[in-house]
Formats: structure tokens, C-alpha cells, sequence
């Protein structure tokens, strides 16, 4: 048993303060599997780990590579060009022959127990008003049961195939997406998340309670019924950043134990939070990039890991890495 | 009167995947309210004495400000909650 400690401030008094909390016993719970995009840009932004237990990976060939490279056991994986969004004979036909290769060509011994998870990136961001196009709920439901496929035997032909539903906070919280996309819902394994610190682009960067942004994703995929819950995506910059280079003390004094303390109590956090709805955890992956400025659009807010990595073993590479290992 | 504090967990022995609420609780810091009582003398005036009274009432203290640290347990996210009192925390 251990105490639970706190202080009271009354005038200029403080009153330490503790009671008795105890804990359950440690419960052989399962946890997000834990990685970072996989990246093909020039040049890659340092991952500094190359064991990531999951990868998220934008191209079907990449799931493979992200495999031999890091010996992944799951990935969340979409955006390839050539799955078509509205047209449910070719994008089976894609995704099968995808299947095919991944879980049973040439080197698939390494495969055959890796989970993938397939969707779209953040498709609220496609379809921000009105209804869902007929052939896209179609697609959906195609591509949930080619991951269902049964051999002649009854067995499961793709037993580590799921298909998922990857959505945006901003876009569940502020324009409709619960709602519009809820067509989807039977047709979905796994609901993903875009849940990225809702305060980083504040200057400074600001860290809000994780149940006001992550309870109401997991609320979303517990109403669709989704059997699991993955974070597709995640990131913050540090605190005090430079907004645009991520240089500390932009803004004050930069306190370097924020960025790795909120990052794996968001996990932790969520992990509670999926065993506590009774889903099942899938990957939690990290996005370890900015978003180039464009001619319309700045930069985006700078996540990535390099601007801490000074600091390891006390760094955010390093809590998210080991996450998987927290209790 | 001296303040004191103590926290009141509505769940002491949890289980993975309770919600556990943690709250302040502070006594003593109630503060003084509005006292009057006289004020009395006496004036002598050649071999007269005269007694002489008034009414003197004391401004209320308010009690003293209250601040709460975060409430620390190890491995556990504890959060605020729009109460500063009240804390609460998933059990993972």
C-alpha cells in the first residue's frame, strides 16, 4: 500500500497532506504497441530506435520494409495512391493482392503474425460536410469483409488483417465527424486516432487534461462498437518552443521533463481508458515529422523528437520508445 | 483555530478501470466573524467622576486563501477537475 500525497496551501501555510490508495494488482493488461511513422522523406527525421514494436506506413510496399527493418509486430497502414476511395471492385482487388503477398509470398514467414491495420488517413478530412458518398460506405464494407475472408476450411485467410476508421479529434469535436461517418461503424475492427496535443500550436505549447480531448475518441469508437483502439498519429512540441524551428526557451524557460512526461501518460491514460470500455488496445504511433510551409500555409508545429534528444535518456524518443513497457 | 487538511478518496481500493476521485478537505480555516464589545473610561471633571462608555465592533478576518498542489501517486495520471479541491484518476 501507498500513500497518495498532496499539499494544501492555506495563507501562507502548507499543510502536507496523504491518505491511503491501493492499487490493484498488476493485471497482464495488453497495451498499444508502440512505433513512429515510417518515414521515406529526404532525409528522415531521426527515429534513434530502430526495434519499434508497430510503424505506421503510407504505402502498402512499405509495410513489408518497416517489418525487415525494425521487426515490427503491427502497423497501422493507408494513403496508398492506388486504393481507390469509392470504388469497392478495385480497391479489394488491391488490397487481395496486397493480402496475398504480405501474409503468404516470398518472405511472408516474417509476416504472418504481424498485424496490419488498414484504413484511410484521417478521413474526416475528406468528407467535412454532408453525407458519405454511397461508394464509399460500399468500400468500407468490402474491404471489412475481404479482411474476414474465410479459407474452404472455415479458417481465417488473413486472421491479422483489421480494417479501421482513423478520424481526427478536431474533427469529431468540431465539425460533425462522429456523425457523419457513423455509416462506417459496421464496417470497422479498429477506430484509429489523429489525437495529437489539442494546445500545440499555443505558444508556449499548453498540456491539457487527457480526458478532455482522448475520452471523447474512445467514447466515439466505444458507440461504433469498435473492437480495438489505436492512436494513428501523435505528437507535441516541447514546452516553450520556437512555434515554426522548435528551438527551447522561445518563450520562456523551457521545462524539459513536459514533453516525455505528458507523452507517455497519454498512453497510459489511454491504455486505462480502452481496458476500461472494454476495447482492446492496437498501435500507438508517434509523428515524428512538421509539416513543411507551403505558399498559403506556415510550417506546422515542430513534434519532432530531435528537439529534446540533447536530453536522453530523459528525452521524448526514449519515454515513447519504452511505453510499451510501462506498467 | 488552527487549519487543517485531509484528502477523501471515494474509492481507497480500486480496480483496473475505476475512475478513482480524490478530494480536499480543509477545517479550521473559517476565519473570524464581526465581534463588538465597549469601550469604557471615566472622565473626571472636577470632583465628579463620570462614567463613559462605546460600542466598538471588529471587522470580520475572512478565512485565508486555499491553494492545492496536484495530488502524487506513483504510476497514476492524477487530473484536475474545474473543482481545485477534486482531483480524479483512471486505474490502468
Amino acid at each position: 500500500m501507498t500513500d497518495i500525497t498532496g499539499a494544501v496551501h492555506v495563507g501562507g501555510q502548507r499543510i502536507p497532506v496523504a491518505a491511503a490508495l491501493t492499487l490493484p494488482p498488476p493485471a497482464a493488461v495488453e497495451r498499444l504497441r508502440i512505433g513512429v511513422d515510417w518515414s521515406t522523406a529526404s532525409p528522415k527525421e531521426p527515429n534513434y530506435y530502430t526495434n519499434h514494436t508497430a510503424a505506421r506506413c503510407y504505402r502498402l510496399s512499405h509495410a513489408a520494409d518497416a517489418v525487415a527493418a525494425w521487426g515490427c509486430q503491427a502497423i497501422g497502414l493507408s494513403d496508398d495512391p492506388g486504393i481507390s476511395a469509392t470504388d469497392p471492385v478495385q480497391a479489394t482487388g488491391v488490397v487481395r493482392s496486397w493480402a496475398e503477398a504480405f501474409y503468404y509470398g516470398g518472405g511472408s514467414a516474417a509476416r504472418k503474425n504481424v498485424r496490419v491495420e488498414l484504413g484511410r488517413n484521417e478521413i474526416d478530412r475528406e468528407y467535412k460536410t454532408g453525407t458519405l458518398p454511397p461508394g464509399v460506405i460500399e468500400t468500407h464494407r468490402q474491404l471489412k469483409a475481404l479482411c474476414d475472408t474465410r479459407n474452404p476450411d472455415g479458417s481465417e485467410r488473413y486472421p491479422n488483417l483489421f480494417h479501421a476508421l482513423d478520424v481526427t479529434f478536431w474533427g469529431v469535436k468540431t465539425q460533425g465527424a462522429a456523425a457523419r461517418l457513423a455509416p462506417l461503424a459496421p464496417h470497422i475492427d479498429v477506430y484509429a486516432a489523429s489525437l495529437y496535443n489539442p494546445e500545440r500550436e499555443a505558444s508556449p505549447v499548453g498540456w491539457p487534461a487527457y480526458s478532455t480531448f482522448v475520452d471523447l475518441m474512445l467514447d466515439t469508437a466505444d458507440s461504433y462498437g469498435a473492437a480495438w483502439f489505436s492512436i494513428w498519429e501523435t505528437g507535441t512540441p516541447i514546452d516553450h518552443s520556437h512555434p515554426v524551428t522548435g528551438a527551447a526557451n522561445y518563450q520562456g524557460t523551457t521545462d524539459w521533463t513536459k514533453r516525455p512526461a505528458w507523452m507517455a501518460g497519454l498512453l497510459r491514460y489511454t491504455n486505462a481508458g480502452i481496458a476500461a470500455r472494454g476495447m482492446r488496445p492496437g498501435i500507438g504511433c508517434y509523428w515524428n515529422r512538421q509539416t513543411p510551409a507551403t505558399a498559403t500555409e506556415p510550417a506546422g508545429p515542430p513534434n519532432q523528437w530531435k528537439h529534446d534528444r540533447t536530453r536522453a535518456p530523459q528525452d521524448t524518443a526514449t519515454a515513447w520508445h519504452d511505453a510499451y513497457l510501462i506498467p | 483555530m488552527t487549519a487543517t487538511a485531509r484528502f477523501v478518496l471515494d474509492n481507497p481500493t480500486p480496480d483496473h478501470g475505476d475512475r478513482v476521485t480524490i478530494a480536499y478537505v480543509v477545517e479550521g480555516n473559517d476565519g473570524t466573524p464581526a465581534s463588538s464589545d465597549d469601550v469604557e473610561g471615566t472622565a473626571h471633571v472636577g470632583s465628579l467622576d463620570i462614567n463613559v462608555t462605546v460600542t466598538l465592533t471588529l471587522p470580520a478576518v475572512d478565512p485565508e486563501p486555499e491553494s492545492f498542489e496536484p495530488p502524487v501517486y506513483p504510476g497514476l495520471t492524477i487530473e484536475a477537475t474545474a473543482d481545485p479541491r477534486v482531483w480524479t484518476a483512471l486505474i490502468p
